[in-house]
């Protein structure tokens, strides 16, 4: 994979809630804030902006899309950040750029290294979901070269949206016993140590 | 739509009219925003068009998107579900 720092158009959607985005007087904001590289809606009910930003790198544009948004309309949340961790075997093939049958032949051990990650659930009976970085890391380390698959990125937004989630489940967990459990299943020192 | 409320970019322009194709109605927005104005497919999905987005060919991918994402207009035409869009 490259080194490049060349800035390069970097497309992801952020969703949030909290406040609205969509009247005049926020739009006007958000333009102005820089967001005139997104495009601003509403779909099943949920709030999102989907940008197409130039920057060094897919965190630098993330970085600077969340502080845009959050600093031009004030008590807006992001709540997830998307294309997002659960992928089916179709997501797999358009984000790696291999083919469909290809990977159906990595997962099942007619081609390849073998021990291709596991689905991590179900969709409903014989839809497979993968977790998009667990996929990441094992195309990028058995697939070099075939793929260009952004393992960090795919890190970086699991992460992200799993702090979402737990900020979202920790309102409505109001006594310190679950989140002393909470950190206890984690393991002590599980952000801090590597 | 009236010559004065076309979208200045062509691109655009054209994906606004295969939205409008799939069903999905175009409201001009009045004032002096930065809103050229805001579509919605009448069951709930809506998007806002800037006047002069920074890049209008990466804007008119995001609005056939939103039109492909969204399956409130089934019995409509929708040709735009019929393109490749990659």
């Amino acid at each position: 994979m490259s080194v490049t720092t060349k800035p390069t158009i970097h497309s992801f959607t952020l969703f949030f809630s909290g406040a609205s985005a969509l009247n005049d007087e926020q739009l006007d904001s958000l333009y102005e804030a820089g967001c005139d590289d997104a495009l601003f809606g509403v779909r099943d009910g949920a709030q999102y902006g989907a940008f197409d930003r130039e920057a060094d790198s897919f965190g630098g544009a993330l970085a600077s899309a969340i502080a845009d948004v959050t600093s031009a309309v004030p008590g807006l949340q992001i709540v997830r950040i998307e294309p997002d961790e659960l992928v089916t075997m179709a997501a797999i093939a358009k984000r790696s750029g291999l083919s469909r049958e290809y990977i159906r032949l990595l997962f099942t051990n007619e081609r390849g290294p073998g021990g291709f990650p596991p689905p991590v659930t179900y969709a409903d009976h014989k839809t497979r979901l993968w977790h998009w970085p667990d996929v990441a890391h094992w195309l990028t380390e058995h697939e070099r070269g075939k793929v260009e698959v952004d393992a960090h990125a795919a890190d970086l937004v699991a992460a992200m949206n799993a702090a979402f989630d737990l900020r979202e489940h920790a309102r409505h967990l109001h006594n310190g016993h679950d989140l002393a459990l909470i950190a206890q299943a984690l393991g002590r020192d599980t952000l801090t140590h590597h | 739509m009236a010559n004065k409320d076309r979208h200045p970019d062509k691109d655009i322009r054209k994906a606004i009219n295969d939205a409008e194709r799939a069903g999905w109605k175009a409201r001009r927005s009045e004032g002096a925003g930065h809103r050229w104005g805001t579509m919605s497919c009448g069951s709930g999905c809506e998007i806002a068009i800037w006047s002069t987005p920074r890049r209008p060919g990466d804007i008119a991918k995001r609005v056939r998107e939103a039109v492909k994402k969204c399956d409130h207009n089934a019995g409509a035409p929708n040709i735009v579900k019929q393109q490749k869009s990659k």
